[in-house]
């Protein structure tokens, strides 16, 4: 091999090395329609975002109305009528403090899930 | 951004990015498989893609940390199973106004120089890959590979530099 020591010499050999590799047609057949496949797949993706928010509100709301309607009976037909001392012991106060505590869950749930709505739909969620 | 256009990407940089790929690793297999990867990855994240700004150093970044992740593996599938690819064993005689017996003295010092590109350090390589066979400026090496155009240039001149020192030595033995 002839002695290299031109800079331009090694510059031309490097860019020569290269110049005969394209990327075969077969490769970018292959690769678009895997492209083609996965973008499919990504249309028939459910979203799910909404899910845990939408449980949580479904939950704390059975929650609340069971509260609500225990409150009332006791109330009305006064704590012999179901479960006495459990109606008993529980103040009105602590009822009311349950129901506020479900009412900031579901609330809370619903903040969660639209902060978390743009990375979730990034990731394809 | 849709297929189709994601599609006129890969006919755009297709090149660019495969002749990365080639130089990069050591058989063609590992070389397609580093390009089929770097699309589908581009594919994932084309939310990001800015048609507007520099499409081509943010594959060769994919492609460059791919590359990286995988490296010991391709270094690994050398080490256990050399191969010579058919293409190097292939002497392309469509040239008519090159004589066989030069075409075979091209071929020969392509593979010395190729080889001895092989011996670079990662760093080195790396940058003479992107600049001659990628066809990248240096300030696209330097955003594909988050370093200083500085570093870029200096990189490229150690890199001849050593090359022409491999070239030299090879020829004085």
């Amino acid at each position: 091999m002839k002695d290299i020591s031109n800079n331009s010499d090694i510059d031309t050999k490097l860019q020569e090395l290269y110049t005969s590799d394209n990327v075969p047609d077969y490769l970018n057949i292959a690769l678009k329609n895997r492209i083609a496949a996965k973008a499919s797949t990504e249309k028939k993706k459910i979203e799910l975002w909404w899910l845990p928010a939408v449980l949580n509100t479904v939950i704390a709301t059975i929650g609340i109305i069971f509260t609500f309607v225990l409150f009332e009976m006791a109330r009305i037909g006064g704590s012999y009528t179901i479960i006495p001392n459990i109606i008993n012991k529980t103040s009105e106060l602590a009822l009311k403090i349950t129901l506020i505590g479900a009412l900031i869950d579901l609330l809370a749930g619903w903040l969660a899930t639209a902060i978390m709505i743009p990375a979730a739909k990034n990731n394809n969620y | 951004m849709e297929t189709y256009e994601f599609s006129s990407l890969i006919d755009e940089y297709g090149n660019c990015i495969y002749r990365f790929c080639k130089g990069m690793t050591y058989t063609t297999e590992d070389a397609e498989d580093l390009y089929q990867q770097t699309f589908l990855i581009a594919f994932e994240k084309r939310h990001k893609l800015d048609r507007k700004g520099n499409v081509k150093a943010y594959l060769m970044q994919i492609a460059s940390n791919l590359w990286k992740s995988h490296k010991t593996t391709y270094a690994r599938h050398e080490r256990i199973a050399p191969t010579v690819s058919y293409d190097d064993m292939e002497i392309d005689i469509a040239d008519d106004n090159m004589d066989i017996s030069e075409k075979i003295v091209s071929d020969d010092e392509k593979k010395k120089l190729k080889d001895c590109i092989d011996k670079l350090p990662d760093k080195l390589k790396q940058v003479v890959v992107m600049f001659y066979g990628s066809e990248l400026s240096i300030e696209e090496i330097s955003k594909a590979l988050h370093i200083p155009k500085g570093t870029v240039k200096s990189r490229l001149h150690n890199a001849k530099e050593q090359l022409k020192n491999m070239l030299e030595g090879e020829v004085s033995i």
